[in-house]
């Protein structure tokens, strides 16, 4: 059976949202799994509107929840599906140290190709937010699925988006989908060239060699990219977000990498 | 930090190379150094982002001093031959393929 598509784990917080900007109470007793792609824009709306929440009935997720809504970081679970939201810090010798911690708390990646794709990978979306988005917050958070078949790490940001990003470096771009897959193809607002190797490795190696799925969703668009199912080619999959049900204000970029004992060679994809 | 001319990344950053600043870091303390030449000690290194290799890579060509590096991992060897050698940036995204669904 093919995994859940990280766009539908999106769709699913954008539904929560939408029910709790009706409502203006967040019901979140339907919600039974840790997932970043659904868990970190989720908390930045939790904090940015203060609406009031209703736990989920997880308790463990409800913590999880919790702690990072009120900033206030701490052990929810114990050993390898240890789940955080993790703060950004500002100051990159602080972030390295918290990337290094982080990436420790998972097992360096060990089962998900290794520590030097991990690294890689945590790095270099975390550059961009630093780099592109001028925002001010930014959320790391992965996750091993119970069952160990996969990972899913996810990197938000509350900036101005990839088209917004090159939009003031005066690299103008239709909309919000084309700006993703220019980005994700090497166009940096930093200039061509040396830029914009960055999130393209990034995309290569967790589809191409890790043989995952990469989701990245930013202001009013969405692009998935999977590695190919069965008999099928890789899929590319664009979303126009149209409706603000859908709408994201900032960028969200979701990795899934399934288990694997060997190691991946990074330097065929950077 | 410094033992005559010979800097300890270890020391000065982390085990993990990630971000264009800390390669900026590191910049700061080899110019610092007296010697005309400098030693750049990559011992206990685990790994190393494109990003903080470029940034290397473009301090060392601006830089006063001679650096040479020294018990340089494959992590770091590979990532600066790769900025030094950037290769054609082919389309990992098929823009005139791609399947666009409006929602």
């Amino acid at each position: 059976m093919a995994p859940e598509r990280m766009w539908s784990a999106y769709k699913e917080f954008c539904h929560i949202r939408e029910r709790a900007l009706m409502t203006g109470s967040c019901d979140l007793t339907g919600l039974h799994r840790v997932c970043p792609t659904v868990l970190l824009p989720l908390v930045d709306f939790l904090r940015r509107t203060e609406v009031p929440w209703i736990p989920p009935n997880d308790g463990a997720l409800s913590e999880c929840i919790s702690a990072a809504v009120q900033e206030q970081p701490r052990i929810v679970h114990d050993g390898p599906t240890y789940d955080q939201v993790v703060k950004l810090p500002r100051g990159h010798q602080e972030l390295t140290g918290s990337l290094a911690a982080f990436s420790r708390r998972h097992d360096w990646g060990s089962e998900y190709g290794g520590r030097n794709a991990l690294m890689y990978l945590i790095g270099e979306l975390v550059h961009n937010v630093y780099d592109h988005s001028d925002s001010s917050n930014s959320y790391l958070m992965a996750h091993r699925d119970d069952c160990g078949k996969d990972m899913e790490l996810a990197v938000f940001d509350d900036g101005v988006t990839m088209a917004g990003s090159l939009r003031r470096s005066g690299i103008v771009v239709e909309d919000d989908v084309l700006a993703i897959a220019m980005a994700m193809n090497g166009l940096s607002s930093k200039g061509e060239g040396r830029r914009g190797y960055g999130l393209r490795s990034n995309v290569r190696m967790c589809v191409q060699g890790l043989r995952g799925s990469v989701l990245a969703v930013s202001g009013g668009g969405a692009i998935e990219f999977r590695a190919f199912e069965e008999g099928r080619d890789d899929v590319q999959e664009g979303y126009e977000l149209n409706g603000n049900v859908y709408r994201l204000a900032g960028t969200l970029v979701s990795v899934r990498i399934p288990f694997q004992k060997k190691g991946v060679n990074i330097y065929d994809f950077v | 930090m410094t033992s005559s001319e010979r800097v300890h990344v270890r020391t000065v950053l982390f085990e993990d190379l990630i971000m264009r600043l800390s390669a900026a870091d590191l910049f700061e303390v080899i110019e610092k150094v007296p010697d005309d030449t400098v030693e750049v000690d990559f011992e206990g290194v685990k790994s190393c982002t494109r990003s903080f290799a470029d940034e290397y890579y473009m301090r060392k060509l601006r830089s006063t001093k001679t650096v040479r590096e020294v018990n340089m991992p494959t992590c770091v060897h590979q990532l600066l031959m790769a900025v030094a050698h950037p290769g054609k940036k082919d389309q990992v995204i098929d823009i005139e393929k791609l399947k666009i669904t409006v929602v």
